[in-house]
């Protein structure tokens, strides 16, 4: 029955992204462990998947994201892919807007980005949440994420589930502003880049949030780099869910 | 950054047009503003043709260059003249090469030429600030103690200017829309401009060839955009409409020209790129109404108080790409694709940043930005994001 399933089903692979599946490893354990918990029957295609071209097309490169979508797209049929679902707001962009774009009717396949599949798994009762009374946390769109692909609610909402007192930057949702890490600025332009996180940070201490949540390897490591100093800690997502010892351990320092 | 002035501009702008009426406008305005850039020989045409029948004087200067020596025949041995806020005046850069002494009449203007410091924010000059910076700078330049205080600024320039605004002879000023039909529509909130427009005994407008709208209704719909995406405002406090000289008919029905406003108004239109623009890829770049929105909402503006460019190598580079300006442009201006589309240009002529190079070069030869990558190992240089 199980293998007939795949067989018409497909397979589900976790895309971690680039940045999330080179650098930020324990961010990459976190989603698979909590697709684990979901019994989500999933795989992976760490060596053989390229980059979603984000990069390569925000620099430019459009000849060069086409035949990146082109080649994900043939090694994503190879696998029998039918859903993907990964936690990068960039990858998730690419894969659900920009592919469809280039490559036609051929891609046929389901993205999710990993915030939509945590609500839909708890709320189905396959995923538990750890619980933070009391905890005030304000939440940072990433721009990829947000107004750029409209997901706004589903994380706010696993927020409030896990008893926290989720509060809002007064520049939030589609007037939110960015982390300054994405556009090729912290290359390109690295100090600027880490003017506007700094600017960021500053507006998640005015409503005095303890710690800032965001669901982008991006913003994450960007934002922890520029918020050492100040009073606020920065935290991925999947930290919150998965390391909630950690969490709670950084607030009490 | 400017925290108070960013909520409160987003706070104003909401109320002043719900989101649904916003987008509608904002379609209606791509729209008109399309049709317009795509037929923009014939609008010029039109309005040079409506304009002059109205009798208004219509000069079409084919580049900047142009317009300030018609500026200068016009103007001719004038000691000074008023001048209201214009971003097209702004780019002739009179100030140096007319003999005429330039006297700016909006407020932020003023200040910000007394301080000797202009924000490069299109509605708001003087944004960047404080009341005591401003009050040290006119006991500097202009020997008066004025209180710091935001309205005790304003009674001393309402003051310093009125007598110089009634007895100027030449009032310069730009306009928001030219319609086809003859109309130059130009909105305000302080006053000055309808006092300079119609006191002085001549009224020179500058404006831009892609300034020009069908209509007073298409033209209705850009004040409209002007006002709540400039200021928040759900309709500006004064909006000039001309449509040329001031004229009576009241004795005998004779016609005579200039009755209590201007008596000759002077129209100079500027071309400089613009039809070569209008034909490629990049014509939405005239669309832009000049409200300043895409500055308010610019993490990097509001952090360094300089807006990324898209058709300028440094300045393009300089963008995270978040799509704050499309999405908060009114005419629908698409800078995001435009500022990947000047990156490809710029690809195309190897001028590539550093980094990038790296990057495209990991890309094509290991499918990633980093590079090669051995097991377990993590990259050091990040060439991406």
């Amino acid at each position: 029955m199980f293998i007939l399933d795949k067989i018409f089903k497909g397979n589900t692979l976790y895309y971690p992204g680039c940045l999330t599946k080179f650098v930020g490893k324990d961010i990459e354990k976190n989603y698979k462990e909590l697709l684990k918990k979901a019994g989500v029957d999933f795989v992976v295609l760490p060596d053989l998947e390229k980059c979603c071209g984000s990069p390569v097309k925000n620099a430019g490169f459009e000849d060069d994201f086409k035949k990146l979508a082109a080649d994900n797209l043939k090694i994503f049929k190879d696998h029998s892919i039918k859903r993907i679902i990964t936690n990068c707001p960039a990858c998730y962009k690419m894969l659900s807007q920009d592919y469809p774009k280039v490559l036609g009717q051929e891609w046929d396949i389901e993205i999710r980005h990993f915030t939509e599949f945590i609500l839909e798994a708890v709320n189905k009762g396959k995923m538990k949440l750890p619980k933070y009374d009391n905890l005030k946390v304000t939440y940072h769109d990433p721009c990829h994420l947000g107004k750029q692909s409209d997901i706004y609610d589903q994380p706010r909402e696993i927020l409030k589930m896990m008893n926290i007192n989720l509060v809002e930057m007064q520049l939030n949702k589609k007037n939110s502003f960015c982390c300054g890490g994405g556009g090729g600025l912290q290359s390109n332009n690295p100090e600027l880049a880490d003017k506007v996180a700094k600017q960021r940070i500053e507006q998640a201490s005015d409503v005095d949030a303890q710690i800032i949540i965001t669901p982008c390897t991006l913003c994450d490591m960007h934002m922890k780099r520029n918020g050492k100093d100040g009073g606020v800690s920065v935290f991925e997502f999947s930290e919150l869910l998965v390391n909630a010892e950690k969490v709670r351990k950084a607030i009490k320092r | 950054m400017n925290k108070k002035f960013v909520t409160e501009y987003i706070e104003k702008r909401s109320k002043a047009l719900s989101s649904k009426e916003a987008e509608e406008l904002r379609d209606k305005l791509y729209n008109l503003k399309k049709t317009a850039i795509d037929n923009l020989d014939e609008y010029v045409k039109k309005a040079k043709s409506s304009l002059e029948k109205n009798g208004c004087h219509v000069y079409l200067a084919k580049s900047n260059q142009e317009a300030i020596e018609e500026l200068k025949k016009i103007i001719g041995d004038e000691k000074y003249i008023v001048k209201s806020k214009s971003n097209t005046i702004n780019k002739l850069k009179i100030d140096e090469k007319l003999k005429a002494e330039i006297v700016e009449t909006d407020t932020g203007d003023f200040i910000a030429a007394l301080a000797g410091k202009k924000d490069p924010h299109p509605v708001i000059p003087a944004l960047s600030l404080t009341e005591k910076e401003i009050s040290k700078a006119i006991k500097e330049k202009l020997s008066k103690d004025v209180e710091p205080k935001a309205e005790k600024i304003v009674e001393f320039v309402r003051n310093y200017l009125r007598e110089k605004m009634l007895s100027a002879k030449v009032g310069l000023t730009g306009a928001n829309v030219i319609t086809t039909q003859g109309q130059i529509v130009i909105l305000e909130n302080e006053g000055n401009i309808s006092i300079i427009s119609h006191v002085p005994e001549k009224h020179i407008v500058v404006a831009g060839i892609d300034k020009i709208v069908k209509d007073m209704d298409e033209a209705n719909k850009v004040v409209k955009a002007a006002a709540v995406w400039g200021t928040g405002q759900d309709w500006p406090n004064y909006v000039n409409v001309i449509s040329g000289p001031s004229k009576t008919g009241d004795i005998q029905n004779i016609h005579i020209e200039g009755a209590h406003g201007a008596q000759e108004v002077h129209v100079i239109l500027i071309e400089n790129d613009k039809y070569e623009v209008a034909k490629g890829k990049y014509k939405d770049k005239l669309f832009c109404i000049n409200c300043g929105a895409c500055y308010d909402l610019c993490p990097v503006y509001n952090a360094i108080g300089q807006i990324p460019k898209p058709s300028d190598f440094e300045r393009n580079y300089k963008c995270t790409l978040c799509s704050n300006c499309a999405l908060n442009c009114p005419v629908k201006i698409d800078r995001q694709s435009n500022f990947r589309n000047n990156r490809k240009d710029f690809n195309k002529l190897e001028k590539i940043p550093q980094a990038n190079k790296k990057m495209i070069e990991n890309v094509r030869k290991y499918g990633n930005p980093f590079g090669e990558i051995k097991d377990g190992d993590t990259p050091k240089e990040l060439y991406c994001c």
